[in-house]
């Protein structure tokens, strides 16, 4: 099988979607310029009216997406950075995720947002964040965290068809990730996640860049326990199954997500699993997640971020 | 530290009680809900169930008066332990009790002296927790190999595989409550089954022969006709769905019992300390015969107060009330006291015609069983006909009671269970 | 351009209508059927009716909290007992009872509303892209107070709508006061002209309390659009006779609003301005008048018996469908 970059697969999946569905737009700051490879080649393909360059007007990017999507299109707002989603809060958090159920199911938002997020970069706390957290808390929004090729591609597919709102991110530090895509059209359905290395003695959830961090922590580990890994790729739907069944097998967890501790989704997961799978523990669970600091714009954030020398320690800690 | 085995107080005016006997031994492995002891009281016999678990040592033994709050027994945490209460000291001092690496988190704090103080739980995980309760092994001994001491499920996983400990303590002791079928001979006859006698057959033995011992017994035995009561109740039934009570002859019986007393004050009587009290209340009690194994039964006199200001309704749903308590255990010494007269209808349990000598439910005065009805060929106004007719034994204290009362009685019995429309009269 | 008789007869129901509807809204807050707040469209009644009663179907719309788009969804035919059954609660409204102030008629290009002031704005991009995308005339217009155009979102969606020259008409209904602080005292202007001028929008200025000459600007603005003309903006000179909304104090900055102000203001009542004016052109007979204002009383009638008979919406079942759409 062919071995291509995540932003590339990225970019493939917009152009076979582009190419099969004519609703499909792309609108946002710069999207024709293509500042991270995933947006490469798509004006030259489709246009400029349907590779739409934008002021700065983060409202109004949002705006364009949630309107256009009531008229019959799938629009595909970039946000650049996951962070100025704040800056359209309201059109993001409340309206996406809230338009369907309060206006009775008469109205469906096939949207698309789309961002990159995570750190390691020193770009500071407004440039860094993996702000999922608000995302998962306005039901209604669906939340997509690729962390390989074959899945970036198979899951913006899967975010493009389908018919509720759905945010779309992408790890800045993954775009120059080789990883094995087939040519062709695949898509990976929402809500299942993949385990990517077997073991018995520990479960590691980690997502996106983390799974990576895991991974490498696994391997280093492998003469001392044996560590499974898996990668949810989607947090809304999220599959709690798939790590049910793995606890019952190995009886301990660690969470490893990048985003910051405090109130986010590793401690949902926590409270979940102590809610459905109680008697399974044989350990406390492990969170690794970012320490509840704003990320310094420094290589002091590697104090912040989580470490692979953390998962190490995570899993020692609990492994006895 | 030990935890205490106290005496409950299981009745509003209870204030001691006898332990009657331990239903286990010395150093067993107690756990929680089982039964270890029997109490009695003047009224009834309990049988308690630990409220948590650990190796028992006996303090109170078998006859032992104690009172509400007082210390039967204790249970142990581990073996170690058990020496120490065994041997006489008051408690394990943090030095040389449990060693730093036994399983627990007991006692961080040194405890004062003489105060006997209840350990801290036990660290252990949901998933070993779960395999132990699942296995019900008492996961207070294991050794846990995680950090601070915490038992993961391979600890318990290694516990339930590994051989069983010899017990290391207790001599054997002197087992009460322990039946044989020993295959003996006593007297040259062999025996089939021991059983002690304790507890609540124990009570009726000796309440049986008191009665008899203190008061002049006599009995008469009479019958009535009962086409009246079956068709009252008939009509009774019919209305069943509005009362909400499928009324029985036993309610029935209460009902006119009641009204009888009312008419007879001098049988709701009693002789105590020399003095004849006429009691102003008419407390029914109506024995209740239970099966309690093979060799055992088991006898309550659940009591109806002021019977004969309740309806049959009321006096139905009453007895449905204790009857269920009784069945659960539940009921209580109040159910069973402050009775002025007491029926046993053995017509629930007996098919044929019978006379009877009821013993006397002390200190009441007359006490009435009624037996099964039959069927009995009767000549009425030249025609032969079959009555449903019940018979009924009666036996009263002839020290208060003489032959005319005794008369009166019986007679009213049979006019308004004939005629049941005089009640109202 | 003229308006046939047909048309002004049309309109002058409507704004009867509206009017109507207003008193029976506020009667339903007062007696705790309607939930949420309301905010009184008494006084303001002219703009949403003239500038929707020329749309077509497919025209989109975005709702003035004033009147919570009553006036414009009698303008647009959108069903208004199912919107006011909506806004009880009702399992017979628009939103099936889930929404409350939200109107959804998305067949009639009421797609709905966000929940804040000024979320208009970025929805107007939206459907001007797509109104524009599918070439089929559509427009869009967007009703907006005057306290609304604070916004920054007013701004991006402007400057965006000039840059592409979407097919929006923004119509500004100024009451000259928003909750309780007035025009004077949130702007450094007199009116808002300056705003869509910076961006190269039209603008026009008309008395918002003469229905007629607000249909005609709006809907030559709408043709304009039509035809690919890009964005117009229209600013209607209007009034709020009463307080912010039903149960509000009728307060400015702190203190009582005048009263002599407001007397003056409700001697231009809308409805009467447009019946004086079709009367006098023969347009309206005074029989037309108590026709049209029975007419109006029975649709009430019928509106509040249909809600009344209506359920409230409360089964749970209701939820999980309603989350995501299959």
């Amino acid at each position: 099988m062919r071995e291509i970059q995540y932003n590339q697969a990225i970019n493939e999946a917009y152009f076979e979607e582009m190419a099969s569905d004519e609703s499909v737009f792309i609108i946002g700051e710069g999207v024709q310029t293509s500042t991270f490879g995933t947006m490469t080649g798509l004006v030259d393909a489709y246009g400029p009216d349907r590779v739409i360059d934008t002021p700065i007007s983060e409202t109004a990017i949002a705006g364009a997406a949630l309107g256009a999507s009531m008229l019959g299109f799938r629009p595909i707002a970039d946000l650049m950075f996951a962070d100025f989603m704040f800056i359209a809060a309201d059109e993001v958090l409340l309206e996406s995720a809230q338009w369907h159920l309060l206006h009775g199911g008469k109205t469906s938002l096939p949207l698309v947002f789309v961002a990159n997020m995570g750190g390691y970069r020193m770009l500071g706390n407004g440039h860094s964040q993996c702000p999922y957290s608000p995302m998962l808390h306005s039901p209604g929004l669906k939340v997509v965290t690729p962390s390989t090729p074959y899945d970036a591609k198979g899951l913006l597919k899967t975010a493009i068809r389908d018919n509720n709102p759905v945010f779309y991110l992408f790890h800045k530090g993954l775009l120059g990730l080789k990883g094995d895509v087939p040519e062709g059209d695949y898509a990976i359905p929402f809500g299942e996640a993949k385990i990517r290395r077997e073991g018995s003695d520990v479960t590691v959830l980690a997502i996106s860049l983390m799974n990576h961090m895991a991974l490498e922590a696994a391997e280093d580990l492998k003469n001392e326990f044996s560590v499974e890994v898996i990668d949810p790729r989607t947090l809304e739907p999220f599959d709690l199954e798939t790590v049910i069944t793995s606890l019952k097998k190995t009886g301990r967890l660690v969470i490893v997500d990048e985003d910051t501790e405090r109130c986010g989704f590793a401690g949902e997961l926590t409270a979940q699993i102590v809610e459905h799978a109680f008697f399974e523990l044989d350990a406390p669970i492990k969170r690794v997640c970012a320490k509840n600091y704003p990320i310094p714009a420094n290589i002091i954030e590697r104090h912040v971020l989580p470490q692979k020398e953390e998962i190490i320690a995570a899993i020692r800690e609990i492994c006895v | 530290m030990a935890i205490e085995i106290l005496i409950p107080k299981l009745g509003m005016t209870m204030k001691d009680a006898k332990l009657a006997s331990w239903k286990c031994h010395e150093g067993d492995r107690i756990e929680v809900g089982q039964e270890i002891m029997v109490l009695e009281t003047a009224k009834v016999t309990y049988d308690i169930e630990a409220l948590d678990a650990g190796l028992l040592h006996i303090v109170a033994q078998p006859g032992d008066i104690l009172e509400v709050g007082e210390v039967a027994g204790l249970l142990a945490l581990d073996s170690a332990e058990l020496a120490s209460l065994q041997s006489g000291s008051s408690g394990a001092s943090e030095a040389d009790a449990v060693p730093a690496d036994t399983a627990t988190d007991i006692a961080a704090e040194p405890s004062p002296a003489g105060a006997i103080q209840r350990p801290k739980s036990v660290r252990i995980t949901p998933k070993a927790r779960r395999l132990a309760d699942q296995n019900r092994f008492d996961y207070r001994k294991v050794k846990g190999s995680a950090p601070g001491g915490r038992i993961i499920y391979r600890d318990i996983v290694a516990a339930l595989a590994a051989p069983k400990e010899a017990a290391k303590t207790a001599p054997a002791a002197p087992s009460p409550g322990k039946t044989s079928d020993s295959g003996e001979f006593v007297n040259g006859i062999r025996v089939r089954k021991t059983i002690p006698l304790e507890g609540m057959r124990k009570v009726i033995a000796e309440r049986m022969m008191q009665s008899l011992q203190c008061s002049a017994q006599l009995s008469s035995m009479s019958e009535v006709h009962m086409s009246e009561v079956i068709r009252f109740r008939k009509k009774l039934l019919e209305k069943a769905g509005e009362t909400g009570v499928r009324v029985t002859y036993t309610d029935i019986l209460v009902y006119v019992v009641a009204r009888v007393l009312k008419k007879v004050p001098v049988v709701n009587a009693s002789l105590i300390d020399g003095q004849i009290r006429i009691w102003d209340d008419i407390n029914i009690g109506i024995a209740v015969a239970f099966d309690r194994g093979e060799y055992d039964s088991g006898l309550l006199v659940p009591v109806i107060r002021h019977a004969d200001r309740k309806s049959i309704s009321e006096i139905g749903k009453e007895i449905r009330e204790l009857g269920e308590k009784v069945r659960t255990g539940e009921i209580s010494a109040d159910d069973l006291s402050g009775g002025t007269f007491t029926i046993s209808n053995t017509g629930m349990f007996r098919k044929h015609w019978a006379v009877s000598t009821p013993i006397i439910n002390q200190p009441e005065s007359g006490i009435l069983q009624t037996g099964p009805m039959v069927k009995r060929v009767e000549e009425i106004e030249g025609q032969f006909v079959s009555v449903p007719i019940m018979p009924f034994s009666m036996t009263f204290d002839h020290r208060l009671l003489d032959g005319v009362q005794m008369a009166r009685f019986s007679e009213t019995f049979i006019d308004l269970m004939q005629d049941v429309e005089m009640l109202m009269y | 351009m003229e308006f046939t008789k047909k048309d002004l007869l049309k309109l002058y129901r409507n704004i009867v209508l509206a009017q109507a509807y207003d008193q029976f809204c506020i009667r339903m807050a007062m007696q705790g059927k309607l939930l949420s707040f309301y905010h009184s469209s008494a006084g303001g009644e002219a703009p949403g009716v003239g500038g929707t009663t020329f749309l077509r179907p497919d025209d989109i719309i975005y709702r003035h909290l004033r009147g919570h788009g009553v006036p414009h969804m009698i303008g647009k035919g959108a069903s208004v007992r199912e919107y006011l059954a909506e806004h009880c609660g009702k399992t017979t409204g628009c939103s099936k009872g889930l929404g409350g102030i939200h109107p959804s008629y998305p067949e009639l290009g009421i797609f709905g509303t966000g929940a804040t002031l000024g979320s208009q704005f970025p929805l107007s991009v939206g459907w001007g892209l797509g109104a524009k995308k599918k070439n089929k005339g559509q427009v869009v217009v967007i009703f907006t107070g005057d306290g609304t155009m604070g916004r920054g979102t007013w701004h991006e969606a402007a400057n965006i709508a000039a840059l592409w020259k979407l097919p929006v008409v923004y119509v500004c209904e100024n009451n000259r006061i928003a909750q309780y602080v007035e025009f004077k005292d949130a702007y450094p202007f007199e009116n808002m002209s300056r705003l869509p001028a910076a961006f190269g929008i039209p603008y026009e200025e008309v008395d918002g309390q003469d229905v007629i000459a607000v249909a005609k600007a709006v809907t030559s603005a709408v043709e304009k659009a039509r035809k690919g003309e890009g964005p117009a903006f229209i600013e209607c000179q209007t009034a709020r006779f009463g307080p912010h909304g039903v149960g509000n104090p009728n307060k400015v900055g702190g203190k009582p609003r005048s009263e002599e102000e407001v007397a003056e203001l409700k001697k231009r009542d809308a409805i009467e301005i447009c019946r004086n004016r079709l009367l006098k052109d023969k347009v309206l007979t005074q029989k037309e008048v108590k026709r049209i204002d029975a007419e109006a009383a029975a649709e009430i009638a019928d509106a509040e018996k249909f809600i009344d008979a209506s359920p409230i919406q409360d089964d749970p079942a209701q939820l999980a469908p309603a989350l995501y759409a299959p």
